[in-house]
């Protein structure tokens, strides 16, 4: 996991109300979005599996 | 990722026409490179291209730039520049190919684990995505970055610390017209985006479904006439069947009685002829005849009528002189019998006599004319009769062809009746594309075509709902990253600030300068005006702490880095410098030697290259004396 | 001499003869018809026909004398001659038949012939006014009306 520690704590702050296994795999979305290595297509996916209940 | 450059090489490049810059020994990187060369050889030109050879821009650099790069007053038409780096210790080679003709810049990566010298620069996907040029730039260093990152309405600090933690990246994604917005304008299935539009179609489509009911039961009303005309006309063509068929029978039956009655009649003509015949004979005729007829037969039987002597004999034997009995016969005698042969029947009257009696004794067998014709005609001619009567009775029922044509023009008007509803309702069941256009049907007339919009309708709804759902998820995603975004820049900013602040205060002791905040530039706080070297020391103050920060091995290569800074600050920078980075390259003039390089001189892990030009030669000297004591001309 | 036929009759045989069921093959088979119905009736008539032949036709030969000979015994029955006297017969017999004549009839037995031939019509035509259209309609009307009548007396 190569997100700056600073960039994940943030992450865990902005997602608290979602579920543990979720916030994972934000964080690895994160990471790969910073090294811009999401096809369209990734982030579409990304965007249809963001559960609109949070918990 | 560690990235260490350990060779320069040029070729045709400006005053360096063959110079290769070792800034390793023994495969061992060099703390520090401080390279000495006097101005207008290349220095900024060599940062240029250590630049693209990471950055991957070479192609878009305008080709009177790459042809500047031409060794002047030359007609060279090719250049090459050749970084040869390590990344996480493995060794690639760069090579930039010059072309002065066309301006063009062309890579070549010599990457082992790509399998040797490729086309284009790849530096492997690891590394890549580090490499960007806004990145780049922050480690091959122009000193111009320092006054940028002061500058008020400049975004240089920002977006270097955005850079560093790649955060530009992720602004591309959620930003209006980003990525996410790209995406989801693509993916946007409907063309309705307000709740009226919504509203709008939801009204259309119940409108279309009543109208399919209303079809539906037109068409259902029309094959229920179509299935009656159906079994009327079969009904009909039944019965009129039966009547032909009957008719057929009739007719058979006609044609036989007919047939019969002309047997028949043939049968009672030869009965009449035989009756006829039977008839000519008297006795046939009545039993009183055949009786008289005996009678007198067997009187002149009983009356030997005729005599059997006939006149003849005895006028004969009245010539004869003898008579039969033997006494003679004289004149008396003869007159006598002459006399009495008047007694006696001529011959010829003999004969018929005779034959009338015979026929009447020998009549042939009465006939039974009633047993054997007039009975049998009789019996054939009420025969005849019956078949007549029912000949007629046959001929009246044979009328059945009124009933026929009636019945046919009733199958005519039931067919033509079908004919227009089945025309009706193929316009409201055709699904050929032919037809509907042939018939001008819309939606509204054909149940297929109002299937059809129905289903184009729920699905523009599913769709709008669908857009709706990808509209408010991206929504949120875009929020969440803004907010990530904004919160990193903040938090990142903050310790950024901090050590920054602590930096400053290490080079520049005596003066208290401290970064307020870092909003877009580094905003310093009280004071107006700072000199150049407050500048540098700042930016570099900044940028030691961004890249302390990030998880990067970078080298620091930097074009005249302590020109502006007085000597105190020189040193202070060249104190902290090392401590900042792992490999150092500096490109210096001669000036700035004092303060800034000649700390360096008791540092073991240095090397000292002094280029410079001689008559239309370049010569590289490796020797920290002649470091020392270089001067160049200007 | 000849056998003649009167115009009536001839006009009656004619119709008669359009029959589909059968024709007489001649005249005389009428004549004969006639003939044997004068002497079923027993009358005679004047003959007032004109000729139309002079003997017995081809069919009629074989039935020739018994005809004759029927003729003779209605000649016999009508002149109440006995049967016993012999002469009388003989004479009468004489008077009607003629060996040379084509008919092998005199004169008289013709006339007479011709003569209840007549009366015999005027039978039929009291019985059957009207020629039927059929041959066996005739031939059985003329057996039942006049014939058979006859024979059961």
């Amino acid at each position: 996991m190569s997100v700056d520690k600073n960039i994940r704590d943030v992450i865990e702050e902005t997602l608290n109300n979602y579920k543990q296994p979720f916030i994972e795999e934000f964080i690895t979305f994160i990471d790969h979005v910073l090294l811009d290595a999401y096809t369209d297509d990734e982030v579409l996916d990304r965007i249809n599996s963001i559960d609109l209940n949070e918990e | 990722m560690k990235l260490d450059i350990r060779r320069i090489t040029y070729k045709n490049i400006r005053e360096m026409k063959d110079l290769t810059i070792n800034l390793e020994e023994s495969d061992k990187i060099k703390h520090i490179s401080v390279i000495q060369m006097p101005n207008g050889i290349g220095k900024t030109t060599t940062m240029e291209l250590i630049r693209y050879c990471l950055d991957n821009n070479a192609e878009n650099v305008r080709p009177e730039i790459v042809k500047s790069f031409k060794p002047p007053k030359s007609d060279f038409l090719n250049g090459e520049f050749q970084l040869l780096v390590s990344i996480d210790n493995q060794i690639m080679n760069i090579k930039l190919l010059l072309d002065y003709e066309n301006g063009h810049i062309l890579y070549r990566t010599n990457n082992p684990k790509k399998g040797g010298e490729i086309d284009g620069l790849d530096l492997g996907d690891a590394i890549a995505p580090w490499l960007r040029s806004n990145f780049v730039r922050l480690f091959i260093f122009d000193g111009e970055l320092a006054g940028e990152l002061l500058e008020a309405d400049n975004t240089s600090a920002e977006n270097a610390i955005r850079a560093l933690y790649h955060l530009d990246n992720l602004k591309a994604i959620y930003e209006d017209d980003g990525t996410i917005d790209k995406i989801i304008n693509q993916r946007m299935l409907s063309n309705i985006k307000t709740e009226q539009g919504k509203k709008n179609i939801e009204t259309k489509l119940r409108n279309a479904r009543e109208k399919k009911n209303h079809i539906e039961q037109e068409i259902s009303s029309l094959k229920s006439s179509i299935d009656s005309i159906n079994s009327q006309m079969k009904a009909a063509i039944k019965k009129r069947n039966d009547y032909r068929a009957e008719d057929a029978r009739f007719i058979e039956k006609y044609q036989e009685l007919i047939s019969t009655n002309q047997l028949l009649e043939e049968q009672i003509k030869e009965l009449s002829e035989k009756l006829l015949e039977a008839m000519r004979s008297p006795h046939n005729l009545s039993t009183v005849f055949s009786d008289n007829l005996r009678n007198l037969g067997d009187q002149m039987g009983k009356l030997k009528l005729p005599k059997t002597q006939s006149m003849e004999f005895f006028i004969e034997l009245s010539e004869s002189i003898e008579c039969v009995c033997g006494r003679p016969i004289g004149e008396t005698e003869k007159q006598i019998i002459l006399e009495n042969s008047k007694n006696y029947l001529s011959e010829d009257n003999i004969g018929i006599i005779n034959i009338i009696k015979t026929h009447i004794r020998n009549l042939s067998e009465k006939v039974d004319l009633e047993e054997e014709y007039i009975n049998k005609i009789k019996e054939k001619n009420r025969n005849i009769r019956t078949n007549e009567r029912r000949i007629s009775i046959l001929d009246r029922k044979t009328k059945n062809k009124e009933k026929i044509d009636e019945l046919t023009q009733k199958i005519a008007d039931l067919t033509s009746s079908k004919q227009d509803t089945t025309e009706l309702l193929k316009l409201y069941t055709t699904n050929k594309k032919e037809e509907q256009e042939l018939y001008k049907l819309g939606w509204e007339d054909n149940l297929n075509l109002c299937e059809s919009y129905i289903a184009g309708l729920e699905s523009q709804i599913a769709m709008t709902e669908q857009d709706f759902i990808l509209r408010s998820k991206s929504k949120k995603l875009k929020k969440i990253l803004s907010e990530i975004d904004s919160k990193s820049m903040e938090k990142l900013k903050t310790n950024i600030l901090l050590n920054t602040n602590d930096k400053i205060k290490k080079i520049l002791k005596r003066n208290e300068i401290n970064i307020s905040r870092i909003g877009s530039h580094l905003v310093l706080d009280d004071r107006e005006g700072v000199s150049e070297g407050q500048k540098l020391s700042i930016a570099y103050a900044f940028l030691s702490t961004l890249f302390s920060q990030s998880p990067h091995e970078l080298p620091f290569v930097v074009d005249t880095p302590a020109a502006p800074l007085d000597l105190a600050v020189r040193r202070e920078v060249a104190e902290t410098l090392p401590q900042l980075f792992k490999q150092i390259i500096v490109f210096i003039t001669s000036s700035e030697r004092d303060g800034f390089a000649n700390q360096f001189y008791t540092y073991d892990n240095c090397n000292f290259i002094t280029i410079r030009k001689e008559g239309i030669n370049l010569l590289q000297d490796n020797s920290l004396e002649f470091f020392k004591n270089f001067q160049s001309e200007e | 001499m000849v056998f003649v036929i009167s115009n009536d009759a001839r006009r009656y045989y004619t119709k008669l003869n359009e029959s589909k069921h059968g024709k007489f093959r001649t005249m005389f088979d009428f004549y004969y018809l006639c003939l044997i119905a004068g002497m079923i009736n027993n009358k005679r008539s004047t003959a007032k026909g004109s000729e139309f032949i002079d003997q017995f036709t081809k069919d009629f030969i074989p039935r020739r004398e018994e005809i004759i000979g029927l003729l003779i015994s209605t000649e016999i029955e009508r002149n109440n001659i006995d049967l016993n006297n012999r002469s009388r017969i003989e004479r009468l017999m004489l008077a009607l038949v003629q060996p040379d004549s084509a008919s092998r009839l005199s004169s008289d037995g013709e006339n007479l012939m011709n003569q209840y031939a007549e009366n015999g019509f005027y039978k039929i035509l009291e019985e059957i006014p009207e020629p039927p259209i059929n041959l066996d309609t005739f031939l059985i009307t003329y057996y039942e009306k006049i014939v058979k009548p006859y024979s059961c007396d």
